[in-house]
């Protein structure tokens, strides 16, 4: 009987220690996953999350051109034909269309805990304003006027949420002032990964801004233009004297031979096309050794590749006959003027 | 209480040899306890010496008479309805003597003796209060059934069962009461009290299915008992039991229970060419295939079912006019069998339950042999170490292994593990294979017996395994603590492949079939672990007529998943898929996560006279799914009964209580939390960044895509749970001596604060509207059992069962303030199907011009042959108004897709040693909005099924479908979101779910081989159906495309050895 009760005993005594220590098991975090529990620690988190705004980077696609007399598309273009309707809901005012802005306010306001070197963490805080700048700039070019946001809201930030749209030139001196702190964070290009940001790409993109809303700006009588059209051929100045970058010309030297085009160093007929070098200009397939390239998009085989050259081959879209027109003659004159011109009866006869 | 007066026994060892010839008339007389007589009792007689077996019934005076052989052992079996079986043993009669038998039967209180297993205990079935419902594991004997849903289907209303998909090894899922939240919400079920995938229990194991419906019996288990509790008990052995061994195998073949048939190749080319020159163009087909499809049409054996001229089919491809026939090509007989062994006994210490099963699904597809195999194996062990102390082991694990064509790995070849090989676009034309042997099968052309074959595997391996130890301790009388823990293991292994293969054009050149291309090898490796700790203390104390029981306690439970996959493409050889032995592009990612749930419970249980039960449920509930601060939810509940068949009133009129024998009323209502378990989604506070491992653009000059960063989806700070309350109101009747048996429950569920995407905010937020606590819905419904048995005589007995269930759900709130019908609305049924009344099919164009305007539904021209829509409002329009429930034109509520008045009917006969039963299910109501594969073909790279070919012409005006078009359906089928009540489908149907015969042994001989029984069996399932539904569809498989359900016939034997 007694060792009935001392087993009695223990079993209760382990019965409540069990109790006891497992108070803590619903105590569980996230272990596969990050969250604001245990991220924005270093600069490389900082890196990670800048990565994510690259593909919002404009890459040319084959309808780049719908809308201009270069290009016929299957279906009439709504913007050339005067056609295009404002969309009830969506037409770059989706949330998702706002996601980056909130994207980048959220690192704004949370990357300051990480830690590392001034340069590193200046880097991505440049890369953020830069593409804070670069969203609002598509936002400005599509809308005019719209809400300026500089923190990451929640549901109950009303005030900001309810906002009125805020004046265009607020808006683009709000882009302004980003990109001039990304251009003052951002480091040479040397100093970079390939193909991240550095301080002339946020440069141009200064320039490009300053041009675009000078420019607005000019031709609709609105004063103050000039001081941005000033800031953008200050930018390019900046770019033009100590960026480094120079015309493409390609490596080979080529001669004519009766008519031919010859590579000077085979002395066989080359098939270059030379000295327009179209292919280079339009899609040469390594842009980060061209010289005239501020930020090259790169590609790599079995990494990432791109489908331009073989969507401009499909149906959709094809060059007009105004633009065929638009090209000199193989003796430089235009097709009104030279003789080597025979007319547009067929293919064959035209080129 | 029985009495044996043979006083001639005593000399029966020394003169048995010398009367063994002689026969003695013996006279008994059978009583109930107060002595009256009971007539009509059956006696059955063995003569243990020569094994034979005979019938008396008792007289009116309650007097039987049987000639006994003097010297010989003689059993008596006395069987009636209303009182207990009871024996007498090794009867013997010896010359001279005169003997005489009186047996006294008990009533048999066996309905009120019935225990049923509740949340931490059991409970008499008089004594419930809540709504409770028990099965015994009986139901599943003797039955073709996958896996353990396939058998409890029908058995308990309410209980609705669905089959995921067919496919070898696809389980069931379960749901108690119909349609719980927006966000969907299953039931808990527990293995053994444990969460344990039912569909990987040995249904041959299973001892009984109790299933707790009301929020009252549910609030035990707390946060994730919302939506009702299924306890799934297994067997164990019995104390002073002799070992017995059971061995049971079956086979049974699976067909095809629906064969829907596509047209063949000649209906297909005229099909194609009217609905064609019907859209405004001319003849789909050329005249060349034309013609050859007719020839080989006509005179297969002397034409070809593939035409190649190379100044024509330029493309180097085989033009094909073919006839094929692909439901019959694609899939066979697949079959089913089982075989499982137990070994189960005990002493009066010790019981012990031991089984190994195994099964085998054989699928049903031609080109890929898919098939399921479970092994499972069953160990239970207690014993009584002390008077006070028990001891339980119980070990539990499941093997099983499935495999499946994969079909590639991103989907395009429209062909799954799981999926049915038939696809849209199967022309008959196009043969299986060419003529050269190789595939069938290029360009636009996919062949899917050509994936199924040559595609690759999917093959997933599942170990999982249950131990668990439990000590119960008795202090005191009536006073038990009870410790259990469970540790389960889990691992999930899918090795996923695709195989390249060619397809050979006429000219000899080939391309590989693109969806396979390249070959590669995908692993995904899951292991889980679970563990779970109950201790609870139950305490019963009776004050005179006051009984009280009082359970308290605590359980928990973790579970930890991590998985990882790993994928590589270009395997060097196409056959030996092994990821080292590939070398494209490798990927790789995991998971790891974990849930656990923290309990505190109480149970009070008072009753006074077993006239009066109240109780008393709770649990104080946490889960990890939530923020602290805001873990516990506390689940009340209360329920009651009255027997006012316990009454004195009721007790001694005689007249009453003869006739009703058990009445009980009872009530429940309880609040339970949910925590959401079905979302998928561990930590729904916590904002997950999303991590992209191969963000689409290239940074730096490592030979990876970079890794990429953004932030998670909002979080609404508001989250919290959402509540389910549910009212219960019961009765329990017992009629005609036990023999009739009825329960009835109704009850009400409200489903509070549902999630949803909260209210609209400016798109400046830049992040979906998290979701937030903003909709409820109500949950009305009943549900009904009556039972019926009775003896005709002593060797015939009967057994009928009918269950009926119907539940209701309505939106009750909901966020839409326009009541748009796109979305919820405020008052809508769940499942309604808006749509419009059609008067017929035009018949010339005057009718149409004569007709409402229709241009909304199709703004195209209306011709002879499309569906008149009947104009409600009598605006002049077709419409539907402004798409909102205040506003719907022309629309109206045509029918409801939710399936009601499920109901289930069983029964059966046992006469001597043949058993029959069977057993129906079904749905009293259900509609069915049509696909697309109903009317024909969608676009012209469908094919239409044989069924459609009733269509308008102005050879056949009395058409059942509408003219076709090659391009859709030109307004023929419903528009602007409605359907037409023309077409709307009844899904209703009865069907035979079981059909068996079952023939028990019990010869002489086998007592020296130490078999008790054997039992021959076989059953047939799904047989028969009635429906209204179209051919094309099997009513629990509404779609074309998903793995075919199947028809069984089955055979087996079962044996017993004592």
């Amino acid at each position: 009987m007694k060792n009935q009760h001392i087993l009695f005993y223990l079993l209760l005594g382990s019965l409540l220690t069990t109790a006891v220590s497992c108070s803590k098991v619903l105590d569980r975090k996230p272990q596969d996953s990050i969250s604001d529990l245990n991220y924005w620690q270093t600069a490389d988190e900082l890196k990670l999350y800048c990565n994510n705004f690259y593909p919002e980077l404009y890459v040319p696609d084959q309808f780049a051109d719908d809308q201009s007399d270069n290009c016929v598309p299957n279906s009439p273009n709504s913007w050339l034909y005067g056609l295009t309707t404002v969309p009830s809901s969506g037409g770059g005012w989706a949330y998702t269309d706002w996601a980056y802005i909130r994207s980048a306010n959220y690192f704004l306001t949370h990357y300051q805990t990480a830690t590392g070197s001034v340069e590193e963490i200046d880097e991505y805080l440049g890369e953020i304003h830069f593409f804070r700048a670069y969203e609002y700039f598509n936002k400005v070019k599509s809308f005019g006027d719209v809400p300026w946001i500089n923190k990451d809201l929640n549901v109950n930030d009303s005030s900001f949420l309810y906002a009125p749209r805020t004046d265009r030139k607020i808006v683009t001196d709000s882009i302004i002032a980003d990109l001039k702190i990304a251009v003052a964070k951002l480091p040479l290009p040397d100093q970079v990964e390939l193909g991240r940001l550095h301080k002339y790409a946020a440069e141009q993109m200064l320039a490009r801004v300053c041009l675009y809303e000078g420019t607005w700006m000019k031709y609709r009588n609105q004063s103050g233009w000039e001081t941005y059209l000033d800031q953008a051929a200050a930018a390019a100045k900046d770019i033009m004297d100590n960026g480094g970058y120079s015309i493409y010309k390609p490596e080979a030297a080529y001669y004519y031979k009766a008519g031919d085009l010859v590579d000077a160093k085979t002395n066989t007929v080359a098939t270059q096309d030379y000295p327009l070098s179209y292919k280079e200009q339009f899609i040469q397939e390594d842009l980060t050794k061209n010289p005239e390239c501020v930020l090259p998009k790169i590609y790599r085989l079995d990494q990432l590749t791109s489908k331009l050259s073989r969507s401009v081959n499909e149906s959709g879209t094809g060059v007009s006959k105004d633009l065929i027109d638009a090209f000199l003659c193989a003796d430089g004159k235009p097709i009104a003027l030279s003789s080597l011109y025979k007319g547009d009866d067929s293919a064959s006869v035209e080129f | 209480m029985k009495l044996k007066t043979g006083l001639g026994t005593f000399f029966m060892l020394c003169s048995m040899g010398l009367y063994a010839q002689q026969s003695t008339p013996v006279r008994g007389t059978v009583l109930t306890e107060s002595g009256t007589t009971l007539q009509g009792v059956s006696v059955r007689i063995l003569d243990k010496q020569t094994q034979k077996t005979g019938y008396v019934t008792s007289d009116s005076t309650g007097t039987f008479t049987i000639d006994m052989q003097q010297g010989h052992p003689y059993n008596l079996y006395f069987t009636y309805v209303g009182y207990d079986n009871d024996s007498i043993t090794n009867f013997l009669v010896t010359s001279g003597e005169k003997s005489t038998i009186m047996m006294r039967m008990h009533p048999n209180n066996a309905a009120l003796s019935d225990v049923v297993i509740v949340g931490y205990g059991t409970q008499k079935k008089v004594d419930l209060s809540g709504a409770v419902q028990q099965v015994s594991g009986e139901v599943l004997d003797n039955r073709p059934i996958a896996n353990l849903g396939a058998g409890l289907q029908g058995v308990i209303p309410n209980l609705q069962i669905t089959q995921n998909s067919a496919a070898p090894g696809q389980g069931a899922s379960f749901n108690i009461r119909g349609f719980t939240s927006i966000n969907g919400g299953s039931p808990l079920i527990l293995v053994d009290g444990v969460v344990q995938d039912p569909n990987l229990v040995n249904p041959n194991d299973v001892a009984s299915v109790t299933v707790l419906k009301d929020a009252a019996s549910a609030a035990i288990y707390g946060a994730r008992a919302a939506y009702g509790v299924i306890l799934i008990t297994t067997k164990t052995g019995k104390h002073n039991q002799k070992p017995t061994v059971k061995l049971s195998s079956s086979y049974a073949t699976n067909k095809l229970l629906v064969n829907p048939k596509y047209m063949n190749s000649m209906d297909y080319i005229n099909y194609m060419d009217t609905a064609s020159i019907n859209a405004g163009n001319g003849a789909y087909f050329s005249q060349r295939i034309r013609d050859g499809v007719t020839a080989y049409f006509k005179d297969p054996a002397n034409n070809p079912y593939v035409l190649y001229d190379p100044s024509i089919d330029v493309t180097g491809y085989y033009t094909y006019v073919g006839n094929t026939d692909w439901t019959d090509a694609l899939y066979k007989t697949g079959s089913l069998q089982q075989n499982n062994i137990s070994l189960s006994g005990g002493s009066d210490k010790t019981s012990y339950y031991m089984s190994y099963g195994n099964s085998r699904q054989n699928g049903m597809l031609a080109a890929y042999h898919d098939y399921y195999q479970r092994h499972n194996i069953n160990m239970n062990i207690a014993s009584d170490i002390t008077p006070w102390l028990t001891v339980n082991g119980k070990l539990r694990y499941t093997y099983s292994f499935e495999d499946h064509p994969s079909g590639g790995g991103n989907g395009n070849s429209g062909i799954t593990a799981i999926s049915g090989e038939l696809k849209n676009d199967l022309r008959p034309l196009m043969p299986i294979r060419h003529p050269d042997g190789n595939w069938a099968g290029q360009g636009s052309f996919t062949n899917p017996f050509a994936v199924g074959a040559e595609g690759g595997h999917n093959q997933t391996k599942i170990n999982d395994l249950w131990l668990t130890a439990a000590v119960t301790v008795r202090p005191l009388k009536d006073w038990n603590i009870n410790l259990d823990y469970t540790f389960n293991p889990y691992s999930n292994n899918n090795e996923f492949t695709s195989r390249l293969f060619k397809e050979y054009h006429a000219d000899g050149t080939f391309n590989y079939y693109p969806w396979t291309n390249p070959n590669e090898i995908d692993l995904y490796n899951a292991n889980d672990y679970y563990h779970a700790l109950n201790i609870y203390s139950d305490y019963s104390k009776n004050f005179g007529l006051h009984h009280f029981k009082v359970l308290v306690g605590y359980n928990e439970e973790v579970k930890q998943y991590k998985n990882y996959t790993a994928g590589r493409t270009n395997l060097i050889d196409n056959d030996l898929p092994a990821i080292n032995r590939a070398t494209g592009p490798q990927s790789v990612d995991g998971g790891i996560t974990s849930w656990a749930v923290q309990g505190y419970f109480a149970r009070l249980n008072y009753d006074y006279a077993d006239r009066y039960f109240l109780e008393f449920n709770g649990r104080y509930d946490g889960s990890s799914r939530f923020q602290e601060g805001n873990r516990y939810v506390m689940a009340p509940s209360v329920s009651g009964a009255w027997r006012i068949s316990q009454e004195n009133f009721w007790k001694n009129n005689a007249g009453l209580s003869d006739f009703i024998n058990e009445f009980k009323i009872r009530g429940s209502y309880g609040t339970l939390g949910n925590q959401l378990t079905d979302n998928g989604n561990y930590f729904p506070y916590v904002s997950n960044y999303s991590i992209n491992t191969a963000l689409p653009y290239i940074l730096g000059t490592e030979n990876t895509l970079p890794v990429s960063v953004a932030p998670g989806a909002l979080v609404n700070p508001n989250f919290t749970w959402e509540k389910v309350k549910q009212w219960n109101v019961g009765a329990d009747l017992d009629f005609l001596k036990h023999r009739l048996s009825a329960t009835i429950d109704v009850y009400s569920r409200y489903t509070i604060g549902m999630l949803t995407p909260g209210q609209s905010l400016p798109a400046t937020l830049g992040a979906a509207v998290p979701v937030e606590n903003a909709a409820d819905l109500k949950t009305k419904g009943f549900e009904l059992t009556l039972g019926w048995h009775d003896k005709i005589s002593g060797d015939l007995s009967y057994r009928l069962s009918f269950n009926l269930s119907n539940s209701k759900s309505y939106i009750t709130k909901y966020d839409n303030p326009t009541n748009y019908l796109g979305d919820y609305y405020k008052g809508e049924r769940i499942g309604e199907i808006w749509g419009f009344k059609t008067a017929g099919l035009f018949q010339s164009q005057e009718q149409i011009n004569n007709w409402a305007d229709q241009s909304l539904l199709y703004s195209g021209t209306w011709n002879p042959g499309d569906v008149k829509y009947m104009d409600l409002n009598g605006d002049g329009v077709i419409s539907n108004g402004n798409y909102t429930s205040d506003s719907t034109g022309d629309m109206r509520i045509i029918g409801n897709s939710e399936p009601q008045l499920l109901f289930g009917f069983n029964g059966g006969f046992t006469w001597k040693n043949l058993d029959f039963s069977f057993f129906f299910q079904g749905v009293g109501k259900q509609d069915f909005v049509p696909d697309s594969r109903f009317y024909g073909i969608n676009s012209e790279w469908d094919v239409p099924m044989q069924l459609a070919s009733d269509f308008w012409s102005y050879a056949n005006t009395n058409g059942y479908l509408p003219r076709p078009y090659i391009n859709g359906g030109h307004g023929n089928r419903g528009g602007l979101n409605g359907t037409l009540d023309r077409y709307l489908q009844n899904a209703a149907y009865i069907r035979l779910k079981q059909l068996s015969v079952a023939y028990t042994l019990r010869c002489p001989w086998m007592k020296k081989a130490m078999i008790d029984n054997i039992q021959l069996y076989a059953t047939g399932q799904n047989i028969l159906t009635i429906t209204s539904l179209s051919k094309l569809y099997d009513p629990e498989n509404l779609s074309l495309m998903n793995y075919p359900n199947t028809k069984s016939y089955s055979v087996g034997i079962n044996i017993t050895l004592k």
